[in-house]
């Protein structure tokens, strides 16, 4: 006979299964294709001056906007919020109003929460309740304090929590009682612009701070800046970084990414980060979008005879329209997968297959869950011991590798790379001290070998997807040829003796490419992850690896950066 | 559609309250973020204030200042098309804890650095002043974008000779632009 216990956990499993796959759109692979419900949107507006936070040196407005399935009856539907950075917060006609808050002189606020509009469209006809919340307030005055706003940014997102839970339980004008037992306070996502980047992740800890009274369950951070380090833990996390950013331009925000990534043993939750070849920062939101809004809009990219990044004839920099795709793209997959419970999206967020955004092409780094069942660390390369002796306790062995060192760690005072311009090495760039992730710097002039073995215990590597770890070709280096892909070959060798190979280049197709641009920040050191299935070690026994091998023998000569060597696999819920 | 309501009142207290929780976990705030964080590090370069409620609702951007030095309008200057600085002394409504270089100090003034030019974007990356290549403040853009403030309370920065700067972000941006003319300390201080 069942004891309650397992009648409630059956129950809940149940529950579960239906809330998590009620808004499914028949396991489609594209974020981007408008789901199967009609869209109804509202603006709601308590003043420009409705909230003060204390400490915050001037009045918040209390407005946003709220997309929502027209028909809301069913299961509460969850709740994601959207928070636009810093940008010119007054307008008149098509000129700038001035930069204070809130507007006189018959100025108007610029709408930057509505910049979002495409992207709460989308997420809404899926089941969503989307709000993107105003903050020209602490735009207007953020760089007075010494957090630059994060602080009041995380209280504005509690305060329009607060405000929509209000709608859900009680009800309140302007909605009466539209919203009551709709909104699943339980299942909520946030996104977070440039500034609201940070504010997002800051807006998770005062959440956690509090209590957790909203089940914050992802965070996503849109080229957000880095000025304050907190390290999103305990959260699935998304950053994308946009490769043309002329704004924030030391693509600062893949701190949160590194720093997280090993900051908790047992870190139960995943993070990603996409970098967005072409993109720069302003596209993202309409409103900052020449031609989209009349006043403030503009190309943050300041180098037009950049050949990559620039507006000269062969210049790779997306459309607003391929841009805003790809954010979208990005946002609803990593939305629908951890606040929704989909799973049709784990492929493109782990990196095992592209999102449907060409022409543009997307760079995907995963860190998955501090679990055995889905993560096995070969070697972090967290420090110079990781030279000799691999995370897992045995010998790593290199033959022909120069240099061989570990550089670029927290407290490192000295750049992986000398000489470079700001933004060309963003894991190390930023306000503080070159030191962030850690990383090996290595090359080769004729064959090199790079070797590991794996202890007993830890050869099944058949429970994994594939094996991975994070590489750029190090554009300084002149072994690089300017352009070129890089590739290797890595072996995978069992017990009986028996060999696989694969070259890189075939398995991860142009992930190891010279990065583009020669104008400011650019060309950039980034390394993204090289993912190899570990379906193409098939013909030998992946109950049994004993070695893995990187044989630098595709190229003649070559210089890259490594780090985050793994086995993995998607995260599992 | 769009609808206006004021919860002024409702809204004071829940924040009141929310806010007071938060200062109070502060400290395992602080426990997410790392020890040698960003602009912490750069904020704190020379100075600390050890007690920061000293100067709560001070305005330190809006407070009257005495001109200590206030160079002449010259041609833009650097990619931030620089003209003018303007020093000027504060008195501080109370005295201030702190220490500088790590010797513990007792301060009465502060230093507000205004740099004209521009006119300056409003941007992401932060605006930041140096002196001498030094990190002085982060800068906040006055109403009209054509000039930009910050506050030190490092005297010992401003000193006949020394350079004031400007840049989004840190120092090695390509938007560092130095002002036409040094420091100089003409005005009995």
């Amino acid at each position: 006979m069942k004891t309650k216990l397992q009648w409630f956990a059956a129950i809940l499993t149940v529950t579960l299964a239906f809330t998590s796959n009620v808004f499914s759109q028949n396991g489609s692979t594209d974020p981007t294709i408008p789901g199967p419900f009609a869209v109804s949107s509202a603006i709601y507006d308590y003043g420009d001056t409705a909230l003060t936070f204390q400490g915050f040196p001037g009045p918040v407005e209390f407005r946003g906007s709220v997309h929502y399935p027209t028909d809301l009856s069913g299961p509460p539907h969850p709740l994601i919020v959207l928070l636009h950075g810093r940008h010119s917060v007054c307008y008149n006609g098509t000129n700038l109003g001035g930069f204070v808050w809130p507007c006189t002189n018959g100025d108007q606020p610029i709408p930057s929460f509505q910049g979002y509009d495409y992207l709460a469209q989308n997420l809404a006809s899926y089941g969503y309740i989307v709000i993107s919340i105003s903050a020209d307030g602490i735009n207007a005055v953020d760089a007075s304090v010494n957090d630059a706003g994060a602080e009041a940014r995380a209280e504005l997102i509690q305060q329009h929590l607060n405000l929509w839970n209000q709608f859900n339980t009680t009800g309140a004008a302007p909605f009466g009682t539209l919203f009551v037992g709709k909104v699943d306070m339980t299942r909520v996502g946030t996104m977070g612009h440039s500034r609201g980047g940070e504010g997002v992740v800051k807006s998770f800890l005062l959440n956690q701070s509090l209590g957790s009274p909203y089940g914050i369950r992802a965070v996503f951070s849109l080229a957000p800046i880095d000025f304050n380090g907190f390290v999103p833990t305990r959260i699935a996390f998304g950053v994308l970084l946009p490769y043309c950013d002329g704004d924030v331009d030391t693509l600062e925000g893949i701190h949160y990414y590194d720093s997280a990534r090993y900051a908790v043993p047992g870190d139960p939750t995943p993070k990603h980060a996409f970098l967005v070849m072409g993109a720069d920062h302003n596209f993202y939101n309409t409103v900052w979008t020449p031609g989209e809004f009349p006043a403030g809009a503009s190309d943050d990219w300041g180098a037009a005879s950049d050949p990559y990044c620039g507006t000269g004839p062969g210049n790779q920099r997306l459309t607003p329209d391929q841009e805003q795709k790809t954010g979208l793209a990005l946002i609803a997959a990593f939305m629908r997968t951890y606040v929704g419970g989909e799973h049709q999206f784990l492929p493109v967020l782990v990196g095992a297959s592209q999102f449907p955004v060409a022409p543009a092409t997307i760079h995907t780094s995963y860190q998955a869950p501090d679990s055995s069942a889905v993560r096995e660390d070969v070697n972090r390369l967290t420090s110079a011991t990781n030279l000799t002796t691999s995370t897992l306790g045995t010998p790593v062995n290199e033959s022909g590798l120069t240099p061989y060192s570990v550089c670029g760690g927290v407290g490192e005072t000295v750049p992986c790379v000398n000489g470079l311009q700001l933004g060309q090495q963003p894991h190390n760039d930023g306000l503080a001290a070159p030191g962030f992730l850690s990383q090996l710097i290595t090359g080769w002039g004729s064959q090199a070998t790079y070797t590991y073995s794996l202890p007993i215990g830890k050869r099944l590597v058949k429970l994994y997807q594939a094996l991975q770890f994070r590489a750029a070709v190090n554009f300084a280096d002149p072994r690089n040829s300017s352009l070129a892909v890089q590739d290797l070959t890595v072996t995978l060798t069992d017990g009986n003796g028996r060999s696989a190979s694969i070259n890189v280049n075939k398995a991860a197709p142009g992930k190891l490419f010279f990065p583009p641009g020669a104008t400011g920040p650019v060309p950039r050191i980034f390394l993204n992850t090289v993912r190899i299935p570990l379906s193409s070690f098939a013909s030998i026994n992946l109950s049994d690896v004993r070695t893995i091998q990187f044989k630098f023998d595709r190229t003649a000569a070559g210089g890259l950066m490594i780090t985050d060597i793994a086995f993995a696999s998607p995260p599992v819920f | 559609m769009k609808l206006t309501f004021r919860v002024r009142s409702a809204i004071a207290t829940r924040a009141t309250a929310i806010l007071f929780a938060a200062l109070l976990s502060c400290a395992s705030a602080a426990a997410f973020q790392r020890p040698d964080s960003p602009i912490a590090e750069e904020q704190q370069q020379r100075v600390k204030i050890l007690n920061p409620d000293s100067l709560s609702g001070v305005n330190l951007l809006r407070l009257p200042g005495r001109l200590l030095s206030e160079s002449e309008l010259r041609p833009p200057a650097g990619q931030l098309r620089l003209r003018v600085y303007r020093i000027e002394e504060l008195d501080l409504p109370g005295s201030v804890d702190a220490t500088i270089d790590g010797a513990r100090v007792q301060l009465n003034q502060a230093y507000r650095i205004t740099v004209f030019g521009g006119p300056f974007q409003v941007r992401n990356a932060p605006l930041m002043v140096w002196i001498d290549g030094k990190f002085a403040g982060m800068a906040q853009e006055s109403s009209d974008l054509k000039s930009a403030s910050a506050v030190t309370f490092d005297r010992s920065l401003l000193r006949n000779g020394a350079t004031v700067a400007l840049s989004y972000g840190p120092r090695s941006s390509e938007s560092y632009s130095e002002s036409p003319e040094k420091i100089q300390f003409t005005l009995k201080k």
